[in-house]
């Protein structure tokens, strides 16, 4: 996937923790080759390669669960999540600092829109050739709840998965007390932690607008992309973490937060989870409580 | 953690659910065959010889709806068909009763409905059940509350309580086998139940769980097919278990016993004594050889005919004072989803001369699918 | 006198606990080691033993009644 992958847990016997360890290993590894799309054998890819064709693409159960839940994220987000918009990387290079041009996005712009592409389960149809989808905005969270479950299933409860910063606490340490969750300082250059959260048992995810971007005339864009307007986002975040009971739920309430732009704080606080929120004066706000 | 989620929080974990991570829940199915060995022909005054056979199947459904919120439901159907025992007779003055038996014709349909609810908050489980039973003659409701706490790091490992409560009617009125004085019309009995128990962890390998229960029962207690059956109409019952648990590492098996001694205020005490040896032939496949003995003694108003004085009386085996054996085997095979389990299970019991005392065979097939 | 040697056990094993630490509890985890292996056959042979015996209870909760009995 691209980023460090950490097991943190406790157990008492050495075989059953390497066990367990490389089953969740496994697991990781067939979730990547199964939706990435830098792979050419994934499903991703051979979606993408099926668009503009009428006859579309025959998904399996997983796959299907995954569209259903962009689906329902698409219209619970007011339309902001759309697993469709990746194709608007292609408009955006933030190595080049150049500002795309309105022709430029508006190229890509008409490939975007999840109302356009036909889902009928098991079938998906990309009627447009160009247009792509891509799971990367949430299957990464999916995995680590699928890792953490991996533990839970072995009656493994003390510790945590963490994928590149998607984390899932399914146990406390041993002695009850939670575990130290750092949250990445959004302007530091170097890998360092603005606050700490304490969890016990609960997932957290983060999106920010630190990942990718560039600074062009003073302004920041970023890799978090508005699918209706092809602009990235401003005036929102500069980092949100958002904790939820699993951590496909807290990533993607933490991804709308961010692609609400200014409405993104009221509609988080809406939702009830409990969140934090730096702004671009690394001011932190939000109803966790940190150390 | 606030609990109150907003609907879009709400819609989005629901689409989740349907995701493999996400969903705990099991199914199960048994299929079972009840039979009972036939009485000795020549033991029979009239009727049938022929005893119960009775076909079950049980219908589970488990569902985890969050980590903190489960859900159950059961459904038991049972199919009997069979003669049983009328009352006691010793025509041939041997000394020893014979039976008089019901015809063989009896047929009946009990089907039993169970939904529960559990919820769990730090450590401690709350399940409320709520229960319906209902056949030809028979119908009863019954609720219950249980409350389990876990323990994390200590020995005393679990503390487990619960009420039950069960509201029964009988309506007898469809046999020619009735009891001769009484139940012309709807009869009623209720029940109360009260448990508290606990749990110690010994070591890495072993367990113990004991608990007393107390049970208290008003109303019809009588047996409506039973002749000359007549039985006081309150009854309370005490009943005390030690469960404890062992496993042999090197064996790769675990000792399983069981032990329950009951007393009531009807005279009858007994001793249950239950052992299984689950096996791990392998991951997938599992041996459990099993065994129990029984022994109880008779009910101060039990006796076999001859003298039918008294204000209570009954000639029914079931209240005599015998002792039982029973042998088993299951076998489980597991796959990533699926358990398979067949097992089956032979039952004698003697201590007395009353022809009314069962053997058996039970046979079961299931199935159990985790999705 | 038998509840007597049985109160004297029980007491005995419960003097010899060893403190077990939570992450050592694997194996008593496993489902042969649960109270209940297979709640759908216990169900049934309590259901049947409570029909065919002058006995019920102390398993735990306390279900409804049938008329089997």
């Amino acid at each position: 996937m691209g980023s460090i992958c950490q097991l943190k847990f406790y157990c008492h016997s050495k075989e059953i923790a390497d066990r367990i360890s490389q089953d969740a290993i496994n697991e990781a590894l067939r979730l990547e080759s199964k939706y990435s799309r830098y792979l050419d054998n994934s499903i991703t890819s051979q979606i993408n390669r099926s668009s503009g064709n009428k006859n579309g693409v025959i998904v399996d159960e997983e796959t299907t669960a995954l569209l259903n839940y962009a689906d329902t994220a698409y219209q619970q987000s007011n339309e902001l999540f759309d697993i469709t918009s990746g194709v608007l990387r292609k408009a955006w290079d933030f190595t080049s600092n150049n500002i795309p041009t309105k022709n430029n996005i508006l190229t890509y712009l008409k490939l975007v829109g999840w109302h356009n592409i036909i889902w009928q389960a098991p079938k998906l149809i990309l009627p447009y050739a160009g247009t792509e989808i891509d799971f990367g905005g949430y299957v990464k969270e999916y995995a680590t709840d699928v890792l953490a479950r991996i533990f839970l299933d072995s009656k493994l409860e003390f510790g945590l998965v963490s994928m590149g910063g998607d984390i899932n606490v399914f146990g406390p340490h041993p002695d009850g007390k939670p575990w130290q969750i750092g949250i990445q300082d959004p302007r530091s250059e170097v890998k360092k932690a603005i606050a700490y959260i304490n969890i016990t048992k609960a997932a957290l995810a983060s999106s920010g607008d630190y990942e990718r971007f560039m600074i062009v005339d003073e302004q920041r864009y970023c890799h978090i992309i508005n699918p209706k307007t092809g602009w990235p986002i401003q005036n929102s975040f500069a980092s949100v973490s958002v904790v939820a009971e699993q951590c496909l739920i807290a990533g993607t309430s933490a991804t709308i937060a961010m692609l609400m732009e200014h409405n993104g704080k009221a509609w988080l606080e809406n939702t009830g989870l409990d969140y934090l929120g730096i702004n671009a004066s690394n001011a932190i706000t939000g109803t966790l409580s940190v150390n | 953690m606030k609990t109150n989620k907003n609907t879009v929080i709400l819609a989005l974990t629901s689409s989740a659910m349907a995701l493999p991570a996400y969903s705990n829940n099991t199914i199960s199915y048994r299929y079972s065959n009840y039979q009972e060995d036939d009485v000795p022909e020549g033991r029979v005054v009239t009727g049938s010889n022929k005893r119960y056979d009775i076909d079950i199947h049980q219908f589970r459904l488990l569902s985890e709806l969050s980590d903190n919120y489960k859900f159950g439901l059961d459904i038991a159907q049972e199919t009997l068909s069979g003669a049983s025992p009328w009352y006691t007779s010793d025509p041939d003055n041997d000394g020893n009763p014979d039976l008089v038996m019901s015809s063989a014709s009896i047929k009946d349909e009990r089907t039993d409905v169970n939904i529960s609810g559990t919820y769990i908050n730090d450590k401690t489980n709350y399940t409320l059940t709520l229960g319906s039973s209902t056949e030809d003659d028979y119908q009863a409701q019954s609720a219950g509350i249980d409350i389990a706490k876990n323990f994390r790091n200590r020995t005393l490992d679990s503390i487990n309580a619960g009420l039950s409560l069960s509201a029964d009617t009988i309506d007898p009125t469809n046999s020619i086998f009735l009891n001769q004085d009484r139940l012309t019309e709807e009869a009623e009995k209720d029940s109360l139940s009260l448990y508290l128990g606990a749990g110690w962890i010994i070591n890495k390998l072993s367990t113990i769980r004991s608990t007393l229960s107390y049970t208290k029962l008003e109303g019809y207690l009588t047996d409506p097919y039973k002749f000359l059956d007549r039985r006081p109409n309150i009854k309370t019952q005490w009943a005390w278990t030690v469960k404890y648990r062992y496993f042999l590492t090197k064996l790769s098996t675990a000792l399983q016993t069981n032990y329950r001694y009951y007393t009531d205020d009807w005279g009858v005490d007994s001793h249950t004594l239950e052992t299984s040896l689950y096996t791990n032939i392998s991951e997938s496949l599992k041996f459990i050889p099993s065994f129990r003995f029984y022994e109880q003694t008779a009910a101060d108003f039990y006796r076999l005919p001859g003298n039918t004085d008294g204000i209570f009386y009954s000639d029914d085996s079931r209240l005599s004072n015998f002792y039982a054996f029973s042998g088993g085997l299951t076998i489980k095979v597991k796959t990533d989803s699926i358990t398979y389990v067949i097992s089956g299970e032979r039952y004698v019991s003697d201590g007395n001369e009353h022809q009314g005392l069962v053997n058996y065979n039970t046979f079961t097939i299931g199935i159990d699918y985790s999705f | 006198m038998q509840n007597t040697i049985l109160s004297l056990i029980i007491i005995i094993i419960l003097g010899a606990c060893t403190p077990v630490k939570p992450w050592q509890r694997g194996t008593l985890a496993k489902e042969e080691m649960s109270w209940s292996y297979d709640p759908l056959q216990d169900a049934l042979k309590t259901h049947i033993t409570f029909s065919k015996e002058g006995s019920s209870g102390g398993g735990g909760s306390a279900g409804g009644g049938c008329g089997c009995n």
